[in-house]
């Protein structure tokens, strides 16, 4: 039994090591990458920031893909298939699908725990969250009764995770050690216009697009489309202490790298608002552009480019200044999609999908030059380590 | 015994596969020939449908939701009382569309990818509270204690006809001369668009064009001028906001009534500059000899909250008598997401007239100068969001040396994002005059009702 034993654990410390230093290969190869999600031609791109050269990996036929993440320990890269209704697991370092998860519809969006244990996907048609072991590659639980399960985040420490629901006012709590439903938090009043007016709800529902934590992982700050307000959860409590009312439609927060500010697109009247991370204060109301899709951050939260989807333009703001900068026009029906800061916060990667290109920003001058051909309708992309990875 | 284990027996010789095993096995092939020709024919594929569903749940103060009732409405997490609420949520499932329910659909978004048609309804009720105004021969004040009510009913249509254009058309019909008709005022106590009445008009009918990077656009046809000039964020509107003229646009910009012109706009990133012409006689009349003229350069700031500066500048013609000059600054403040403030101020140059049997010299433009400031407050609680309370103060001089002070109070109330009620409270004093030294002060109490989809 001892001797057992001892070769258990002369076993796991081996592998242990073993692995530790493949992992650090595996992240260091797996940050140099800028994944790029072709929508149209259903295959990722793995493409290589340093050398330029572009790594296709085919998903399957009309997969169209919506998002992709990397795992933090750079070995599995996660693909959700919207149309084929298809959660692809990807070997980073070999670059081959090594496993098909069947998702209950449409699925988009999704996250992974700091720990790689999780990856959590949900499908908008079936209000069904999966958390999938990626050790295993098995789903470890489907969790059903979301409605519209839209946008993620996971606390630093892995134990709980925030989803919102874009078809209803909730933002559901999730303990990931039990993988059960921990609480539903619901944002604005406990008296909803929607009980007055059954006729534009019954149109629509724009509920939560993300619910968008803060670098020290205390508060959660998620929009309401239907509300105008933004409201401020405790991660400790899970509680609504603060509601932030911003104006018509506004899109998703996005918290800066700094700290200091959470950055709102209030779609409704075309204006960016910028609120005050810690004092939960509206600070700043700037004029934008019409359908926002998102707001990357460089200089170390100096600067702010807001992509303005329908403008084809991105709107550039200095947050010490708290004023607009400029706007980058990038052409007539160019449209742009969302994008990502790379982790040194300076330059910013860009899809731009009716051109099949990437948009890369310098945000030390502005300057920009276009990647062509990264494949077809560029939707959305992804870095490791960076703050401003997000979808639409 | 399934057909399949029957046939793998079979092969290996373990049933004997007699002429009756054969029979039974061709009877069950037929059997499924049939029901799947039976699916062939009444198949219909499923689709994804969405439908909005009312649901009711039970929620905390700090937002924790239950979707059933729990004991004693209570918190089971924190023990916090629980309200019920009903609300709306968004349910997907499969289900066979009838062919009806696609062509519906076809048709409404087909309608609605080409002309937009929008409706708002404004009614107003003002009544002159306290003694009225002027006193007639007769010793009674005409106005003392009398009510006076008016409507208008705008139906907006809108659509994009190509690239990087806008057509817009405002049909417009209105009832009632409103409170103004029976206390008449240099302040307006209902604004121009709220006292018109008569059959309906084309209120405004143009064509927006603008470049593909919107710095530069063109709006040209019936434009109503005030929509680009003067503008406000708390005093703009008289549908929604202050209901007296002088608090929707300065007295002094004296704007034609709407008719043909343009608007130039030039946008920058912080800065934008407008130039705008009107007709203000009628397609009779040389249009060059009688076009009303106005610039207004605007710019935002950002320095202790959002603020946004005009200043304006116009020219009104007068036909063959000199034209008159006004310069003016609309401003707005958001000094937090609660309080916001504006300031407006004009200025017109004084244009004189002789008349050479009396011998008198006189002004010929009205008004010498107008000024205006006040605070909207706002967002007062998550779940009165959109009720605004405003309050404002003001003071309209004329080249006669006649004044009005006026303040107006509100309170409005949306009760669905699609209907709102607000109560004004306007007051007229301090009415210095050449003529007669003083009238009396003029107060009223209003309601207005505004419906809009």
């Amino acid at each position: 039994m001892k001797t057992l034993i001892l070769m258990a654990l002369f076993a796991s410390t081996a592998y242990g090591a073993h692995d530790m230093s493949k992992m650090d290969d595996a992240v260091k190869k797996a940050a140099s990458y800028c994944l790029i999600i072709n929508r149209d031609s259903s295959d990722v791109n793995l493409y290589d920031m340093a050398t330029g050269k572009s790594n296709l990996i085919f998903l399957d036929k009309f997969a169209a893909p919506h998002m992709g993440m990397i795992s933090p320990d750079g070995r599995t890269l996660v693909v959700s298939g919207s149309s084929d209704d298809t959660i692809y697991l990807i070997d980073v370092a070999s670059m081959k699908v090594t496993k098909r998860i069947k998702a209950y519809g449409e699925p988009e969006h999704m996250d992974i725990t700091p720990d790689s244990k999780y990856a959590f996907c949900g499908s908008m048609q079936g209000g069904v969250v999966q958390f999938i072991d990626l050790r295993s590659g098995e789903v470890a639980k489907a969790i059903e009764g979301f409605s519209e399960p839209h946008g993620y985040t996971t606390l630093p420490d892995s134990s709980k995770a925030y989803i919102s629901n874009l078809g209803a006012h909730e933002v559901t709590v999730v303990d990931i050690n039990r993988l059960e439903v921990l609480k539903r938090i619901s944002v604005g009043a406990p008296s909803e216009p929607s009980t007055l007016n059954p006729d534009q709800y019954l149109s629509g529902i724009n509920g939560i697009i993300n619910p968008t934590m803060t670098l020290d992982g205390k508060l959660i700050y998620a929009a309401d489309g239907d509300f105008g307000l933004v409201a401020v959860i405790d991660t400790a409590t899970d509680k609504v202490i603060d509601t932030i009312p911003v104006g018509s439609q506004p899109w998703r927060g996005y918290a800066s790298p700094d700290g200091k500010y959470v950055l709102v697109p209030v779609n409704g009247e075309e204006m960016i608002a910028v609120i005050d991370a810690k004092s939960h204060k509206l600070v700043s109301k700037m004029p934008a552009g019409a359908g926002m899709t998102g707001v990357n951050f460089v200089n170390g939260g100096k600067k702010a480019y807001v992509t303005s989807h329908d403008d084809d333009t991105v709107f550039i703001y200095n947050l010490d200044r708290m004023a607009p900068a400029g706007k980058l026009f990038f052409g007539e029906n160019k449209v742009l999609e969302t994008a990502t800061t790379d982790a040194q916060g300076r330059f910013v990667y860009l899809c731009s999908s009716t051109d099949d290109s990437i948009i890369v920003i310098d945000g030390k001058d502005d300057s920009y030059r276009r990647i062509m051909n990264v494949g077809n309708f560029p939707w959305g992309s992804h870095i490791m380590g960076s703050n401003d990875n997000y979808c639409h | 015994m399934t057909l399949r284990r029957l046939i793998v027996l079979a092969a290996f010789g373990l049933v004997p596969f007699t002429a009756a095993a054969a029979a039974d096995l061709q009877k069950q092939i037929d059997q499924l020939r049939d029901e799947l020709n039976l699916i062939r024919h009444t198949y219909e594929p499923t689709e994804p449908v969405e439908v909005i569903k009312q649901v009711t749940e039970w929620v905390s103060p700090s937002g924790e939701l239950f979707t059933v009732r729990q004991k004693n409405d209570v918190s089971p997490t924190d023990g916090s009382k629980l309200s019920e609420r009903v609300t709306y949520r968004k349910l997907k499932f499969s289900r066979r569309e009838a062919v009806s329910e696609k062509i519906d659909s076809a048709v409404s978004s087909a309608i609605n990818g080409h002309v937009v048609v929008g409706m708002e309804v404004v009614g107003v009720y003002q009544n002159i509270v306290g003694a009225g105004d002027v006193v007639d021969s007769s010793g009674s004040t005409h106005s003392a204690n009398r009510g006076a009510g008016s409507g208008q009913l705008d139906i907006t249509l809108s659509g994009k006809p190509m690239r990087n254009t806008l057509i817009f058309v405002d049909l417009n019909s209105g009832a009632g001369p409103g409170i103004d008709g029976l206390a008449p005022n240099e302040v307006g106590l209902n604004a121009n668009y709220l006292s018109g009445s008569g059959a309906p008009t084309i209120r405004e009918a143009w064509v927006a064009l603008h470049g593909p990077k919107r710095v530069l656009g063109l709006q040209l046809g019936i434009v109503d001028l005030t929509s680009a000039f003067d503008s406000n964020l708390v005093a703009n509107d008289e549908t929604t906001q202050f209901l007296s003229g002088s608090l929707v646009n300065s007295p002094l910009l004296q704007n034609p009534a709407n008719g043909p012109g343009a608007i130039l706009h030039l946008n920058g990133t912080r800065a934008s500059l407008r130039l705008g012409v009107q007709d203000t006689l009628g397609a009779a009349n040389d249009l060059a000899d009688n076009l009303y003229a106005i610039a207004e350069a605007a710019m935002l700031y950002n320095f202790f909250g959002d603020g946004q500066v005009r200043v304006w500048a116009r020219q009104q013609p007068r036909g063959a008598e000199q034209p008159d000059q006004a310069l003016g600054f609309s401003t707005d403040r958001r000094v937090s997401t609660h309080l916001s403030t504006f300031l407006r101020y004009a200025k017109s140059s004084y244009v004189e007239a002789f008349d050479p049997f009396s011998g008198a010299h006189y002004a010929i433009n009205k008004y010498d100068w107008a000024a205006s400031g006040g605070v909207e407050i706002g967002n007062l609680s998550p779940r009165h969001s959109k009720d605004r309370i405003g309050l404002a103060y003001g003071r309209n001089v004329l080249q006669t040396g006649d004044l009005d002070d006026f303040a107006e109070a509100y309170f409005r109330t949306v009760l669905t994002p699609n209907f709102s009620v607000s109560a004004h409270a306007q007051g007229i004093f301090n009415r210095v005059r050449s003529a007669t030294p003083t009238e009396n002060s003029l107060f009223s109490l209003g309601l207005r009702t505004q419906l809009s989809y």
